[in-house]
């Protein structure tokens, strides 16, 4: 785990200019901190009132303060007090946290119970105010603060380590170890402890830039080291009083303090993301365009609520020799072809089954048909055609007016496509309001007849969708696709989810609705029996490209293609079936 | 409720870290300067050890000094002879007029940070808002306050420097105290909605042809903004620790004020009264995040339901 950290953290700075940059300063401000009687010969602590608030100059690098001192000279004196203070507390802290954290995780029972309720009381005060607090109590000074800041915050990577102990402590080799009769000291240091250096030292990075915040505001309050040894909060704090003619008092100590934060907490991010890993998705491309801008008018001025009668040519759904392919370069799978010349056409009124096993490409056409071709994807051949009009040239506005309007969608997983916030008469009423602004009356009148049609009660409105069953959530997700009533629907895999009760119930739902709309669907499935209930032509893919097509009655009784006869063998009970009719 | 009865012992258990015999330092604190500890007599320590109940046993102490503590008696500050009760609840609507002000600041710059950065994740934009808030997170903010001193007040003479007498002081503590709390929130915000915006749900909101706004104000940020809640204590903790530090830069007349002025009289009670009153605070708010968390996750109030 730290290896391959430490990588990520060595490949990710190469690539980091800004990194390289930080690092290099923060080098050189140790080097020049440990180094500092060889830097500058001068004395943090000896006055001369000759020689007050002399700005930056050819001696005095940084000027001097109000006591005639050497700022340069104090800045690096005060960083050996105060990353010494952070170095200190750092070990310290991941040393109570890992022993009580190991302690608490592999013996449990009330010794667990005890030490988390301390932790718990511990993390129930405000880090800052507690750390003011042991400080003050204890009078200021250097180990008061080491000890105020340890205090603080060691409860924090205790319940951590405590968690990943109760992890490992389930492993194998632990408890193997501990059949073996290992002591369990050396089980606790050689098992359990090696095995936590990694996330140790992730959780140090991450915490660091705040443990220098930390101490540098508890000596700016007055309880770090006592004056006039430097420190740099207390330089900070003391310079304020002469900022007016002498900014550099503050600007020194409070640059250093800065750049070294910035610097940790830079490195933070960077183990944070290598351990968690920083998704980068490229966004959609709804989000790339203006988000308040006003609408456009629609290219589709009158989008097709309904079939239009003297449209009859004009087929719901037309692609043309289709192909998409991986077009991202950054993709593994650049170049890769999903679709290879697919034609398709789903006239009025019609319902075509598109089959194909897992990764055939169907669920890309899906898409395609919906304009949510997205990127690594892309179209680079082919034509698809809505309604008789070429949807090449579609903004995303354009799209936006005929979804959920003239062209819907059911899809998938039913629980994973209604929001999980929202009541679902919500979300079915939102498709009605944004499309044909209702009137409230109207709405309300819709929505009660959506759901008498997919057979809902009336009170999965006020209902969230987690409440509901799966076979009830995929009928709310049928109710958002017809509440509008679309010319085309498009069924992706609708029933997959669900038992076998409910898939027929639902297959039975959409005929009856296509019966009852002359709507044209388009059924995505792997499941040949669910096709054979609800299409009229079919069409079989595998790989990408279009196997065969027919009427279903036909397909099912003598497909020409092997693929398809070996998918309608492989249907449950066919084969059985068939075997007994060889054996007649 | 067992967490708050923790903090009262941890609290009244803090006493006993003063170097030495708190009797000894209450009286050093007590006598006129420049008297030194060697004119305090062992009678005089006896007397005080004794009205402090120091001679009882630990148990009973506790018991006496939880007791008063309920009534609202947090003892009696050693440097004005005031009860300190009393001194705080003059100085708590300062404190939280500041900290109302330094959260309207922070949801000012960490929605709109946090949601750039999501929507145009890996982008400039992204990369921008990831360095802003690198930067709010690493400057102290006593040395922010002190820039924004020197530019605003001294040289520009814009703002009120010090105090809180005008209403328009208020802006300079409460930017400084919101920008250090607002890098994390920004952070969250940022990764709870790249992850709301990659669920299915949000491409089936697309499917039904919503507009942009509806996507991402309804859909979108919506569930996003659940998570955020949870860095709540996060926020709540920087708030009422950064509190002490802000109000000392801009001498705002609040709790932490005062008890950084505790600290230099050594007036032990005080520094007592106010972890105590901070800690109870930050149990409260802990709590009451807590329960809007349950009204806002719809999946979680169910949840609960179904337990009782």
């Amino acid at each position: 785990m730290s290896d391959r950290v430490l990588h990520r953290f060595k490949v990710g700075l190469r690539r980091d200019p800004v990194g390289i940059v930080l690092l290099a300063i923060v080098v050189a401000m140790i080097d020049a901190i440990l180094a500092a009687p060889l830097i500058s010969a001068l004395s943090p602590v000896g006055t001369d009132f000759k020689q007050v608030l002399l700005p930056p100059n050819a001696v005095n690098w940084l000027g001097t303060d109000d006591f005639g001192r050497d700022v340069f000279t104090r800045l690096l004196y005060g960083g050996r007090t105060s990353l010494t203070v952070a170095g200190v507390a750092v070990l310290i802290v991941m040393s109570i946290g890992v022993t009580v954290g190991v302690v608490a995780g592999y013996f449990g029972g009330v010794v667990d119970l005890v030490l988390t309720k301390i932790i718990d009381v511990l993390l129930a005060f405000p880090r800052l105010v507690l750390a003011i607090a042991v400080a003050a109590l204890m009078g200021g000074g250097m180990v008061p603060l080491i000890i105020a800041i340890s205090v603080v915050a060691w409860p924090a990577y205790a319940r951590i380590i405590r968690g990943f102990t109760l992890q490992v402590t389930q492993e194998g080799y632990v408890l193997a170890a501990r059949c073996l009769g290992t002591p369990t000291w050396k089980i606790l240091t050689r098992h359990i402890a090696l095995n936590l250096i990694g996330p140790i030292l992730v959780l140090a990075m991450l915490d660091i830039g705040n443990l220098i915040l930390a101490v540098s505001a508890l000596s700016f309050l007055g309880l770090g080291v006592p004056p006039p040894a430097p420190e740099w909060g207390a330089m900070l704090n003391e310079g304020r009083n002469n900022m007016e003619i002498a900014p550099w008092l503050v600007l020194a100590p409070g640059l250093a303090i800065f750049v070294v934060v910035l610097a940790a907490n830079y490195f933070g991010d960077i183990v944070r993301d290598s351990v968690e890993g920083r998704p980068v998705h490229g966004p959609r491309n709804w989000l790339r365009l203006p988000l308040l801008g006003a609408t456009q008018p629609s290219r589709l001025a009158a989008a097709p609520a309904a079939p239009h009668k003297d449209e009859v040519a004009a087929p719901a759904l037309d692609m043309q020799d289709v192909c998409i392919e991986v077009t991202d370069r950054r993709s593994p799978y650049f170049g890769r072809r999903i679709l290879n010349n697919v034609s398709l056409r789903v006239t009025r009124g019609e319902s075509v089954g598109l089959i194909g096993e897992s990764g055939s490409g169907k669920s890309t056409l899906a898409a395609l048909s919906l304009g949510l071709t997205r990127p690594p994807l892309a179209l680079t051949a082919g034509s698809a055609s809505l309604f008789g009009e070429d949807t090449a040239g579609w903004s995303w506005d354009d799209w936006q007016h005929v979804r959920g309007r003239s062209i819907a969608l059911v899809n998938q997983d039913p629980l994973s496509a209604l929001n999980p916030v929202l009541r679902v008469g919500d979300q079915i009423g939102e498709v009605m309001q944004t499309h044909l602004a209702p009137s409230r009356a109207a709405l309300e009148d819709r929505l009660r007849e959506v759901l008498d049609e997919v057979d809902l009660p009336r009170r999965v409105m006020r209902q969230f969708p987690h409440e509901l069953s799966g076979g009830m959530r995929q009928r709310a997700v049928i109710a958002m696709a017809i509440v509008n009533r679309p010319a085309l629907l498009i069924a992706d895999e609708p029933t997959t989810a669900l038992d076998v009760s409910t898939q027929i119930r639902i297959l039975d739902l959409l005929r009856g609705l296509q019966d009852r709309y002359g709507l044209a669907l388009l059924f995505v499935s792997h499941d040949l029996r669910v096709i054979s209930r609800v299409a009229d032509r079919v069409v079989i893919m595998r790989g990408g490209e279009v196997m065969e097509r027919g009427l279903t009655k036909e397909i099912f009784a003598g497909a020409t293609h092997p693929y398809t006869r070996e998918l309608i063998a492989a249907m449950p009970g066919r084969r059985m079936r068939l075997i007994q009719a060889a054996a007649e | 409720m067992s967490v708050l009865l923790g903090i009262t012992v941890a609290v009244f258990l803090m006493l006993r870290f003063i170097p030495g015999d708190p009797a000894t330092a209450v009286l050093l604190t007590m006598v006129e300067p420049g008297l030194d500890s060697a004119q305090i007599t062992q009678r005089d320590i006896d007397e005080v050890r004794d009205q402090m109940g120091l001679n009882d046993p630990l148990p009973q102490q506790y018991a006496m000094w939880l007791g008063r503590v309920m009534t609202g008696n947090l003892g009696t500050s050693l440097r004005s002879r005031q009860p300190i009760s009393g001194e705080l609840a003059v100085r708590i609507p300062a404190t939280l007029k500041l900290g109302s002000a330094a959260l309207l600041v922070m949801f000012a710059i960490a929605i709109p940070s946090g949601i750039l950065g999501g929507l145009y994740a890996g982008r400039t934009t992204d990369h921008v808002t990831r360095i802003l808030s690198l930067i709010g997170e690493s400057l102290p903010s006593f040395f922010l306050g002190v820039l924004l001193i020197y530019l605003f007040a001294i040289n520009l003479g814009w703002l009120p420097a010090m105090g809180g007498r005008r209403p328009e002081s208020i802006i300079l503590p409460a930017f400084t105290l919101g920008v250090g709390i607002a890098a994390a929130t920004s952070r969250l915000l940022r990764a709870s909605l790249l992850d709301t915006l990659s669920q299915p749900y949000m491409l089936m909101a697309e499917a039904k042809g919503m507009k942009r706004r509806t996507l991402l104000f309804r859909h979108a940020l919506r569930p996003a903004l659940i998570p955020v809640l949870t860095a709540a204590s996060l926020v709540a903790g920087g708030l009422l620790g950064g509190a002490a530090v802000v109000e000392t830069v801009f001498a705002w007349p609040g709790v932490g004020r005062y008890m950084v002025e505790a600290i230099a009289g050594r007036d032990y009670p005080v520094i007592q009264g106010f972890t105590l009153l901070m800690a109870t605070l930050f149990v409260i708010i802990n709590f009451v995040v807590d329960i809007l968390y349950r009204l806002l996750d719809p999946r979680v109030r169910v949840e609960e339901r179904g337990h009782v």
